[in-house]
């Protein structure tokens, strides 16, 4: 028995010459010229999913296609990168992008505090400047656009190319031809499947995903964040008000490639654009200051952080006023202390209390945080006096 | 469009099957020619219009001047025709290739940089081949105007059938944009077979499986390696000038196997394609990394180019050196280095300039060239010939090869690397240590770097296990050391069905990201 099974094994594997009593089996039989019938499962499954792209054409690649239905309960960021191009080609009246600091704000929060009916926010993780640019370029175009809103953080002070997985992503949602599939993946023709039927683009395995963006507990509640923000805090590195050294405003691609062109083109067009300098916690200065973490802080020199920051802002500020864009208005919401206070964050950077990220786009609306070359030193003074100001959390399971 | 969009493969090539035998019915085997013609053509119009006007018309010339050559009386025009058409591509291919270096000439330089900027796609596969058909036409000019014309068993003659073979061979999209490079008088003659438009079943099962290795060597293993292992080093050398030594010891071990998977997976999907519809394509890898010296080493890998170079470079060069030195009367140290070792080193270059206008390429081919001289002199000389025959065979194999495998190592890190600077700082950060919050890799990606160099060192390759169905033309014969435990013998069974099939189900989970082959850009 053990003999006839090796053999056949032996002989399934190494080939090894037919027998003269091969193929008497039914099973033997059977097993010549069957070779296709496995195979062509997995092809015909091909066939089927790349049918059901082709028809929907949920990304919008193609000149033929179902009119988009998005749904308004938000999309994982690997989806929404690839939806770019659908947003831009629908139209809209507030278009968000911004990097991970500004993915928490939902449509919902931006028509109400803006009065529209169709914003959309397609911020995503470490959106850099390159993308940005792009994305921006071709968001200007957006049918019925009236405001665009920039998140502008630390990772727009990169003065590098590099562009991140997400952001290649987006930017080749912008160009792709009709035979790239970024869609052909399970879940999207799932969502497709969805659609043909009538629904929106959705399936609920993204829920999850997205919900997690908004229902995080806040940072406080995890006592191993807290421990090391109180070190940082309360045994600071002695660099973080260290004068930081000094870079030239023409070395910030964001400020020339990105702002810029796309201020003008969008003046051009009665667009109004508010740049976002967002909230953060003031005990994360210290973090970045004592952790620095290599990914994404490239652009940093020796010297405080932060400090190097409100630079970068300023560029920014004065280069809007120095170009008599009108149309642009940057708020600097990381020195107001009633959008700063660290229980409202998930993390150390990212705010994700709804009623916070509601008071952060009415201080937008209201313009509470304007900031111009006139009053800059008021702002930097804000943010000095706020980060020497700042005292550890003490936190404990009691708290 | 490359061979692993999905669109090509679950889309238009189950289509162009079905209307090529639908074709091949109804109208034989020129209506089955017309369809993969045709096919290709759009092929060739998903690179960009300028793409599909320049294979167009370059094909159509060179048609013309290789009709000149095969059927012409006078040998002047035979050889004018030939100088015109290599000229023609070997200029068509400078212009659209090497910018950088045309850049400063006044006219030449704006033409270069236009063409470079309409056709982002390589050209320099398909300019070789037809290159090549051309120097076919006048070393066997008989034979070729024979395979042009041959009508198939019980069909008439017919005038359309020469520009047709020739326009088909010269676009056939399986190999039409990185290759193999395939002989004229290895494909035609494949159009005039009475099977020729039809599908069969067992091209079909060979055709299937030569593509889902080749599409699990691309998603699984080349693209997997280049993104955790090789690309973020090799950047980051770019862009700071230094990484962590372990890194950079890391890529460059990781990047000569991702190399051979992406190029030999790629030349694995063309020859299944094209054997799909009953064309076998030449074989292009043999298990390279089994390479015992540098010699062996390019009788296994890109073995197309390298017999190109060597048929239509290497041999006039050396000859005209024999003869050179023989009429001089030249012997030994002199003799050989006009006959052997200048013909060497002129083909190496060649073969790095290929790649590209980069320094690095030059050095490459300049480095293999050398090393190809020295291992060619030592094993010529009487006392290797005495003490091969006291090394046991497996002893000689192995050492050979951890001679050769971190040699080559080394130069096809040179090769990767944009720069001779980047390449100097890749070598000064072997002594760096490990960058603070630079992760390093995980257990789990050791071992997938480890499977894939346990692969290519003791796998059976596809061409072995595929051997008795002779799934491609081979060009040299290599002597198989695959250990005898993983010799396994492919048959169109219900257990390689299987196989086959997990194969195709897992790579169709990994489509939605294309990467672009590493030899699209050459």
């Amino acid at each position: 028995m053990i003999d006839t099974l090796l053999s056949v094994v032996r002989r399934t594997i190494y080939g090894a010459p037919r027998r003269q009593r091969d193929g008497k089996t039914i099973l033997e039989r059977a097993d010549h010229g069957f070779f296709l019938l496995p195979v062509m499962l997995p092809v015909l499954f091909g066939i089927g999913l790349c049918a059901v792209l082709m028809l929907v054409d949920p990304y919008d690649l193609r000149p033929w296609g179902m009119p988009p239905k998005l749904t308004h309960q938000g999309y994982p960021s690997i989806v929404k990168v690839n939806l770019v191009r659908v947003y831009l080609n629908s139209p809209h009246e507030l278009i968000m992008l911004g990097s991970s600091t500004a993915m928490p704000f939902t449509e919902e929060q931006l028509n109400t505090a803006f009065g529209y009916k169709t914003s959309v926010n397609l911020s995503y993780e470490a959106l850099m400047p390159p993308d940005a640019g792009k994305i921006l370029t071709a968001a200007v175009e957006t049918p019925g656009l009236k405001r665009m809103v920039i998140g502008v953080d630390y990772v727009q002070m990169r003065g590098d190319d590099k562009m991140e997985y997400l952001g290649r992503g987006a930017v080749a949602s912008l160009t792709n031809q009709w035979f790239d599939m970024p869609d052909f993946t399970l879940p999207v023709v799932r969502a497709s499947l969805n659609r043909l039927k009538g629904r929106d683009f959705d399936v609920p395995d993204w829920r999850p995903e997205v919900d997690k963006l908004y229902d995080a507990p806040a940072v406080t509640t995890r006592p191993d964040v807290m421990t090391i923000l109180d070190d940082s805090v309360a045994h600071p590195d002695p660099t973080i008000f260290e004068p930081a050294p000094a870079r030239s405003c023409s070395s910030y691609p964001f400020i020339d490639r990105v702002l810029l062109p796309v201020g003008r083109a969008a003046m051009a067009r009665n667009i109004h654009i508010d740049l976002l300098f967002p909230a953060v916690p003031f005990q994360s200065y210290y973090n970045w200051q004592k952790h620095p973490y290599s990914q994404y802080y490239p652009s940093w020199g020796t010297g405080s952080h932060y400090r190097q920051l409100v630079d970068f802002y300023r560029c920014i500020v004065e280069a809007v006023a120095a170009n008599a864009l009108a149309n642009v208005t940057a708020h600097a919401l990381d020195a107001d202390p009633r959008l700063t206070q660290i229980t409202d964050f998930r993390d150390t950077i990212h705010m994700t209390r709804p009623e916070a990220l509601r008071r952060t786009l009415l201080a937008v609306r209201n313009g509470d945080d304007v900031v111009t070359p006139a009053t800059f030193a008021t702002y930097r003074k804000a943010m000095d006096q706020g980060v020497a100001n700042v005292r550890a959390w003490r936190w404990s399971p009691a708290k | 469009m490359s061979l692993v969009h999905p669109a090509l493969l679950f889309l238009c090539l189950p289509i162009f099957l079905i209307v090529f035998a639908a074709a091949g019915r109804l109208w034989g085997s020129r209506g089955a020619l017309t369809v993969l013609t045709a096919a290709s053509l759009l092929f060739g119009a998903t690179q960009g219009i300028a793409f599909l006007v320049v294979i167009v018309a370059s094909a159509l010339v060179n048609y013309a001047l290789l009709m000149v050559i095969v059927r012409s009386d006078r040998p002047g025009s035979v050889r004018l025709a030939l100088f015109t058409g290599i000229a023609a591509n070997i200029g068509l291919l400078t212009l659209a290739k090497y910018t950088v270096w045309l850049g400063w000439i006044p006219v030449i330089g704006t033409a270069s940089l236009s063409l470079a900027a309409l056709i982002p796609t390589t050209l320099s596969f398909l300019t070789f081949q037809r290159s090549v058909a051309l120097l076919d036409g006048f070393s066997a000019r008989g034979a070729v105007a024979t395979d042009l014309q041959k009508p198939r068993g019980g069909e008439a003659l017919s005038p359309a059938d020469p520009p047709l073979r020739f326009v088909a061979f010269a676009s056939m999209f399986p190999n039409l944009l990185i290759g193999p490079i395939a002989y004229l008088v290895e494909i035609v003659p494949q159009f005039a077979r009475s099977s020729f438009g039809r599908i069969r079943s067992i091209d079909l099962s060979i055709g299937l499986t030569l593509l889902a290795i080749g599409l699990v060597k691309k998603f699984y293993f080349a693209d997997i390696i280049g993104r955790d292992w090789v690309d973020p080093v090799f950047a980051d050398v770019a862009a700071h000038g230094a990484t962590g030594g372990l890194r950079a010891f890391e890529a460059m071990v990781a990047y000569y196997v991702q190399l051979y998977f992406d190029f030999s997976g790629y030349s694995d999907m063309a020859l299944g394609v094209a054997r799909m519809i009953g064309i076998t394509l030449p074989i292009n890898f043999d298990s390279p990394s089994r390479a015992t010296g540098i010699v062996d080493f390019y009788r296994r890998w890109h073995i197309t180019l390298t017999r190109v170079i060597a048929r239509f470079l290497f041999s006039p060069l050396s000859i005209a050196g024999t003869r050179y030195a023989a009429r001089k009367r030249w012997r030994g140290a002199r003799a050989q280095a006009i006959s052997l070792w200048l013909p060497l080193i002129v083909n190496f270059i060649v073969i790095g300039l290929w790649h590209g206008p980069r320094l690095t390429y030059v050095l490459f081919g300049t480095i293999h060239g050398l090393w190809y001289i020295l291992e060619t002199e030592v094993r010529g000389t009487k006392w290797w010939k005495k003490r091969r025959k006291t090394i046991a065979e497996p002893v000689r194999m192995l050492s050979g090869m951890a001679l050769t495998i971190p040699l080559l190592i080394l130069t096809f890190a040179l090769f990767r690397s944009a720069t001779l600077v980047d390449f100097g700082n890749l070598l000064g950060s072997l002594g760096n240590p490990a960058e603070p919050g630079i992760e390093l890799p995980t257990t789990w990606k050791f071992a997938q770097l480890g499977l894939a160099y346990a692969i290519v060192m003791f796998g059976p390759n596809a061409y072995e296990m595929l051997g008795r169905y002779r799934p491609g033309i081979r060009s040299y014969i290599n002597a198989s050391i695959t250990p005898r435990i993983f010799a396994f013998r492919w048959r169109p069974t219900l257990f390689w069905g299987l196989l086959v099939c997990a194969a195709i189900a897992a790579v169709i989970s990994k489509m939605s990201a294309v990467t672009p082959f590493a030899y699209q850009v050459f």
